[in-house]
């Protein structure tokens, strides 16, 4: 393989075809096992490879019509939605169809054939899963809590525009209690910091106007020593680099403005070294198999990174900021 | 394991009798109250299976077949749909038992793990105490076998991890005891090991503490020291222990400074360097509940390790957590100026 200085060689370039490609095969094949297995992630997995296109700037690539069939066929009677048809509504799955309907632009779908009456439907089924004495949100009616599910509450509220439903002060005194001395926050008081924890907290915190409560300095030397060996982020101290924590760590640096805290030439290597370049994906690792869930959060790292050619990424809401910007004006 | 099925596995399910492989798979979670916990695995293409032998047993160590666990899986994802759309209702027992190879098969199946709460739940309103209790205990037998295993995805698998605090709750509610050093031992501990950095396995032990299931004691803390010092590289336990430490003080000021005079002399007498003993141990001299002698001694340590160590790599380490101390031991933090809560 030749190479000239206009040319770079093809391991240091992103294949953007070819992930287009492996994110489109991954509906395609219903008559798969494999596509049965993961069917409990399937709503959430629509969400990932759907936000990956769009960053890559092919937001057709997948049927709109067909998309938006299939989330409202995940949607239960009280207003929440699983990850795939007669799967259980959870908090994850449904701010991922609500962030999924926010892409395609089709909240007035929602509104005229949701459940109930549309996006208060969902809006409430939301709001009901905050305990209001702490703050805090279960992720369904089970009872676990965790941060993952306070920020995935506010998130898809705001983009419904109904955060007045839940008591947002109460949700930021819960996230300001697991704020940790070491900098970080974990997935409730008390918790071992943990870099996607840490995202969840300060995009909660973000959207709920009280960014003035990071300890910024304290949070961002934290994230910085996410860097390791070639330039990789990790998610805690001592773990090995992967793909994914791209996104977790330099959303929540840019989110506090100290994206300059890390080498971000090598991390843009690192990520593209961790590309598939035969079937397209990316993977935690180079050579490791490729997934959706590290397609998306690399190529959204590349994008917040300026990675020519990709579109712009809400840090806040892992989304495009064309939609961000359309659905709250 | 992973999700992905290999080429050959993918064209072997296309032979091979399903309900077989359900039926015996099945089996390995009859309910089961007690006895030792199964040491369990699954075997891909690696370790072919005889036909029609779908498990292997010696003793607590159980071999699944991966092939045989996919076949299962699919009949049973056909019991639990049409339970659940409502087209073949099941009884509980045939729920527990198709749930449980779903769960074997992916621990983050939310529906199937939701379906063992309705079977639990429901029987909360019909059966006697003694037979709950019985049910119960079989339910945490189960999860403990799960949580234990050599299986890296189970593990650390929030979803039975929270199954599991909800069944501790539901424990409490009906007075059943819970031996909460049990469980750190030989549920916590294990799985920690198995899965290093385990999160949500840790997570639990705070569980058991916040809901009283556990006491911070002098012997917890004695627990927690020596497995962070066989696990030296384990952020994850470091940070519970910087977890009891942060809620025992207020008992025993001591406990703090032992603890440091322990981890000091373990990092001295191995010469130390990873970063996760000194990330614990730089927080730990820089808290606000740390006396200032032991802080002093930090200090020179960090200063004597940077003075002898030879590899750049550990420099960054030994430097990062000097600085970090002395900056953090002159500043509070942020969160002191807010009004925080500290009970979940």
């Amino acid at each position: 393989m030749s190479e000239n200085a206009a040319n770079l060689p093809e391991e240091l370039q992103l294949i953007t075809e070819a992930h287009v490609k492996y994110i489109q095969s991954l509906d395609t094949r219903k008559d798969d096992y494999e596509y049965w297995l993961t069917e409990h992630l399937r709503l959430n997995g629509l969400y990932w490879g759907l936000t990956a296109l769009h960053i890559l700037g092919h937001p057709g690539a997948l049927p709109r019509d067909e998309t938006i069939d299939f989330v409202l066929s995940c949607q239960h009677e009280n207003g929440g939605f699983g990850a795939a048809p007669g799967h259980d509504a959870h908090m994850l799955s449904t701010v991922s169809a609500v962030q999924i309907l926010a892409m395609v632009d089709a909240f007035d779908e929602l509104q005229a054939r949701g459940k109930g009456n549309g996006r208060a439907q969902v809006g409430s089924y939301i709001a009901d899963l905050q305990n209001r004495q702490t703050g805090t949100f279960a992720g369904d009616e089970w009872g676990e809590h965790d941060t993952r599910f306070l920020y995935g509450a506010l998130n898809a509220l705001s983009l419904l525009g109904l955060l007045h439903l839940v008591d947002v002060d109460k949700a930021v005194e819960h996230i300001a209690a697991c704020a940790n001395f070491d900098g970080g926050y974990g997935s409730g008081p008390g918790a071992e910091s943990h870099a996607a924890q840490i995202f969840t907290c300060v995009a909660a915190l973000s959207i709920a106007g009280r960014k003035d409560l990071i300890d910024i300095d304290r949070l961002g030397r934290w994230l910085s020593e996410r860097q390791v060996g070639r330039g990789g982020l990790n998610g805690r101290p001592e773990k090995k680099e992967d793909s994914c924590y791209s996104w977790w760590v330099l959303s929540s640096l840019e989110m506090i403005g100290k994206t300059h805290w890390i080498d971000r030439d090598s991390l843009v290597a690192f990520i593209l070294s961790c590309q598939d370049l035969q079937g397209g994906g990316i993977a935690d690792r180079p050579g490791d198999m490729v997934d959706v869930w590290h397609t998306v959060f690399s190529i959204t790292g590349l994008s917040l990174l300026g990675y020519p050619g990709l579109q712009p990424v809400d840090a806040v809401y892992c989304l495009p900021k064309s939609t961000v910007q359309r659905v709250l004006g | 394991m992973s999700r992905a099925l290999e080429g050959e596995l993918a064209a072997s399910l296309k032979s091979g009798d399903p309900t077989a492989a359900y039926d015996a798979i099945s089996e390995l979670f009859a309910p089961n109250t007690d006895g030792d916990l199964l040491e369990l695995e699954i075997l891909g293409r690696s370790h072919p299976f005889p036909d029609g032998c779908y498990l292997l047993r010696d003793g607590c160590a159980v071999a699944v077949s991966k092939l045989g666990l996919v076949q299962a899986f699919l009949v049973c994802k056909k019991i639990l749909t049409a339970h659940l759309d409502g087209s073949k209702p099941r009884k509980g027992e045939e729920l527990l038992a198709a749930t449980a190879v779903m769960l074997l098969m992916d621990p983050e199946h939310l529906t199937a793990a939701n379906t063992r709460k309705r079977v639990l739940q429901e029987r909360m309103s019909s059966w006697s105490s003694p037979a709950l209790e019985t049910t119960f205990k079989a339910e945490k037998h189960f999860l403990d076998n799960l949580l234990t295993s050599r299986l890296h995805r189970h593990t650390k698998s929030p979803t039975l991890w929270a199954h599991l605090q909800w069944l501790l709750r539901v424990f409490v509610s009906m007075g059943i005891p819970v031996d909460g050093l049990s469980d750190i031992r030989k549920v916590v501990f294990v799985a920690g090991e198995r899965h290093p950095r385990n999160y949500y396995a840790w997570n639990h032990a705070r569980f058991l503490i916040k809901t009283g299931l556990l006491t911070p004691s002098e012997d917890l803390l004695g627990l927690v020291i020596k497995w962070c010092a066989g696990h030296h590289t384990d952020t994850s336990g470091w940070s519970f222990l910087y977890f009891l430490l942060d809620n025992t003080r207020s008992s025993s000021p001591f406990t703090v400074h032992r603890t440091f005079e322990e981890v000091v002399t373990l990092v001295q007498s191995l010469r130390l360097t990873n970063e996760s003993v000194w990330v614990f141990l730089r927080t730990l001299a820089a808290s606000p509940f740390t006396g200032d002698a032991d802080t002093s001694q930090f200090l020179s340590i960090a200063r004597s390790f940077i003075e002898i160590s030879s590899f750049s790599s550990d420099h960054d380490v030994l430097r990062s957590a000097l600085e970090w101390c002395e900056t953090y031991r002159a500043m509070p933090p942020l969160a002191d100026a807010v009004v925080t809560q500290r009970n979940p």
